[in-house]
């Protein structure tokens, strides 16, 4: 008899957290009883919120624990089972919100594990160009080696082609990177924001393997489910209509006043209500060429030295969010 | 597939100046079909008080006749109507009766004391542990979409206009992001005058 | 003279005493065998126009393809082993499709032109590791034309790797005089009828033969239509404006 097509792993919804069998799906063979390795049992540690990781979902337990019933029958003689699971998810959320001629980036620095906090300033927020900010989230050690391999390709690029990548160049290359590790993805929701190449604000959104987007707002990460809908309503006035007579809304056009209290407050909310959320926030302010900052001196902003000082400029604003 | 979301809905209350509102979707579903579009989950218990029942469609009905029963059943006892603190405990026991083979269901009380005049919502988990909260309380299935825009748009003291605008706006909002959730909804605004109730042009997708 | 060249003449990567490589001078002697290929710069594109010689009247002049397109905005026009631009010109086509798909933009006009030219010296012995090589240098000059945010550019590229940019340059036989001819005649706010124009009259004075419509070819590279080889009707247009 052989079981090699039984695999433990996780189940598909959060209710049903049962034990179950693990095996390596190629090693084990059952030849007799008596010669099979002890057993250890294993319990679903991580959920992962990702539809691709149903691919490591045990398509018929019923069958797998038929099979079993004979070794279950004595602890000692269930056959071994590793699975060593190469993810983790970090928790954190992450925004960015395009106007016109600016794109606002921000997302929050606590970093978990679990219940517990790993620590309270993790960054997910990086500059890649004087026009262009990442932010990923998601599981960190996938996020910070992505953000490594992105910033080196924009070196080549900016020695093979003697210019810097414009921002659309990064979003599909951001695509490429993701769906070239297709079947072992980066664990990371990523979000760019910047200036495009007509001076346009933009925001572009990414799922793990590269399916990509340009947008006016997007939300992801821990809370994107509470920040997403909020956003939905202030940003694309879903569900809002004109008073009458008055001029019709258009998503993208809102000015930074108005934009970054959205911000500030979608951030305030996710860390009231999610347990994941909190401690720090960075929001990132891109800028077109030429396009007036004093609007930011207010919020405390400070600029991040750009390679061509007449060009876009970046911006950070830094903020406490509650600790509890 | 969590018996939470066999068959979809949320339910959401609100407290403001001197009133309460409490609107729902009126999906129902069976998994990822949608069944009807009427489907109801807030119910009157008394003039001015109203339950909402989110969950499993047939709790929800078998809920609202146990509750129907049992608040005819004060009422005829007491000679008076229920108050809104006392029918949250009426819900809570009853929903711990329960305890290991509980109604799935979660739900949601809004309403104004005929006593104090005091707006009162409350809501609970599935086994009748009561949260009075001072703002707002959601549940259902769009029941984080709900947290997050009702934190983001609700504000204290809102009067009974600002507050069906609210409420209306968090419910829509939330439920357009939640595939289990939508397909219409209904408002209920309760002051002590009055019931406003209101059915939403919401999206029919 | 090459007597003493001799001893450095077998290994395609051997230095002589003087620094020299001969088969790769040897290679660029190639080129000056071949048909004349001219390339003009202008304000709102770049011309392209090259010369057939139809050996025989049997010959179907149309078969002979020294204009090539690269991708949209990129063209290229070859003198010298004109087989040997395939393998250029693949590698340049598929380094711009490349390119595209992972950036979505156009190449830049000097970066394919750096593409082809990192295929020139991979010639020589092949080491172990190494998939197959070629085993001589190119025979072939390119001039390759394109548009990109920088605007209208002309490059030429020989079989040293070396490429070099120029509003206005002459390859192939008649190239010295025809190099001549555009130095003389060349101005830079063209409008890209005199360039194409130019490219005539500077390969008519180098053929041998009359020059027809059979016996040259023209093709432009516009900000408005992009690569394009010249139509038998507009090529006529042309010879006649001549």
């Amino acid at each position: 008899m052989r079981i090699s097509t039984i695999e433990g792993g996780h189940s598909s919804d959060r209710g049903d957290r049962s034990l179950s069998l693990c095996f390596r799906s190629t090693r084990v063979h059952l030849r007799g009883l008596h010669t099979r390795t002890p057993v250890e049992r294993c319990t679903d540690e991580h959920h992962l919120h990702f539809s691709l990781f149903s691919a490591y979902t045990q398509p018929n337990r019923c069958l797998a624990m038929a099979l079993m019933q004979p070794l279950l029958a004595d602890a000692q003689l269930r056959p071994v089972g590793h699975q060593f699971n190469p993810y983790s998810e970090n928790g954190g959320t992450i925004l960015a919100i395009a106007g016109a001629d600016f794109a606002v980036i921000a997302g929050d620095t606590r970093q978990t594990e679990g219940y517990s906090i790993q620590t309270r300033y993790a960054p997910k927020v990086f500059k890649l160009t004087d026009r262009a900010v990442l932010a990923v989230n998601g599981f960190q050690a996938d996020c910070s080696e992505f953000v490594k391999r992105v910033l080196q390709r924009i070196e080549w690029y900016r020695h093979a082609h003697s210019k810097q990548m414009p921002l659309k160049a990064i979003a599909r290359m951001i695509q490429t990177m993701l769906y070239g590790k297709r079947f072992f993805p980066y664990y990371t929701y990523n979000i760019l924001g910047g200036i495009e190449e007509d001076g346009t604000g933009a925001v572009y959104s990414f799922d793990p393997v590269g399916s990509y987007e340009r947008e006016a707002c997007r939300a992801a990460g821990a809370a994107s489910s509470l920040i997403q809908p909020f956003l939905d309503n202030q940003i694309y006035f879903k569900n809002q209509t004109p008073a009458p007579g008055a001029a019709p809304f258009v998503p993208g056009n809102l000015p930074i006043d108005v934009v970054l209290p959205i911000v500030i407050d979608s951030f305030t909310s996710a860390t009231e209500r999610h347990i994941e959320v909190g401690d720090g926030l960075e929001i990132f302010i891109v800028l077109a060429k030429g396009r007036d900052a004093s609007q930011l001196s207010s919020l405390n902003a400070t600029e991040i030295p750009a390679a061509d000082p007449t060009g876009e400029r970046v911006f950070v604003v830094r903020r406490d969010l509650k600790k509890d | 597939m969590s018996i939470m979301e066999y068959n979809g809905g949320s339910v959401l209350a609100m407290k403001g100046k001197n009133c309460v509102a409490i609107a729902s979707d009126l999906r129902l579903g069976n998994q990822a079909m949608t069944v009807a579009t009427n489907f109801e989950k807030v119910f009157p218990v008394t003039d001015c008080l109203y339950l909402g029942l989110a969950g499993l469609a047939s709790d929800v009905i078998t809920l609202r006749e146990r509750f129907r029963f049992r608040v005819n059943m004060y009422t005829i006892k007491e000679e008076r109507q229920i108050e809104p603190a006392t029918f949250a405990q009426l819900v809570s026991s009853t929903l711990y009766e329960k305890r290991f083979g509980p109604y799935f269901v979660e739900p949601v009380i809004a309403g104004i004391s005929k006593k104090t005049g005091e707006p009162f919502i409350a809501a609970t988990d599935l086994i009748g542990c009561l949260n009075f909260a001072k703002d707002f309380v959601v549940c259902g299935t769009a029941s984080d979409k709900l947290f997050g825009v009702a934190e983001g748009l609700w504000e204290p003291d809102l009067e009974p206009e600002d507050l069906f605008e609210t409420i209306s706006q968090t419910l829509m909002n939330a439920v357009d992001r939640d595939a289990f959730s939508g397909w219409g909804a209904i408002v209920h605004v309760i002051t002590p005058e009055k019931v406003i109730t209101r059915t939403l042009k919401a999206r029919m997708d | 003279m090459f007597l003493t060249r001799s001893e450095y003449d077998r290994g395609v990567n051997t230095f002589s005493p003087e620094g020299r490589l001969f088969q790769v001078e040897y290679a660029i002697e190639a080129i000056k065998l071949g048909s004349t290929t001219v390339g003009i710069r202008t304000p709102t594109g770049v011309v392209l126009g090259v010369e057939k010689r139809v050996q025989s009247p049997l010959l179907e002049s149309s078969s002979i393809e020294k204009i090539m397109e690269i991708d949209t905005h990129l063209g290229c026009a070859m003198s010298g082993l004109t087989a040997d631009a395939r393998t250029m010109i693949d590698h340049a086509r598929v380094t711009s499709q490349n390119h595209a798909f992972t950036f979505d933009e156009k190449i830049k006009v000097e970066s394919v032109t750096q593409a082809v030219c990192d295929l020139a010296l991979r010639f020589g012995e092949s080491m172990e590791n190494e998939d197959a090589m070629m085993s001589r240098p190119f025979g072939v000059a390119l001039l390759i034309a394109g548009i990109d945010e920088l605007g209208p550019q002309l490059y030429h590229t020989d079989p040293s790797g070396t490429f070099v940019k120029y509003e206005a340059k002459a390859i192939g036989s008649g190239s010295e005089a025809a190099q001549a001819e555009l130095q003389d005649k060349y101005h830079k706010s063209m409008s890209i009828k005199d360039a194409q124009i130019l490219t005539l009259r500077v390969l008519k004075q180098v053929m041998e033969e009359k020059l027809d419509h059979h016996n040259v070819q023209l093709a432009q590279v516009t900000q408005e239509k992009g690569f394009e080889i010249l139509t038998d009707i507009q090529l006529k247009e042309a010879i006649d404006a001549m």
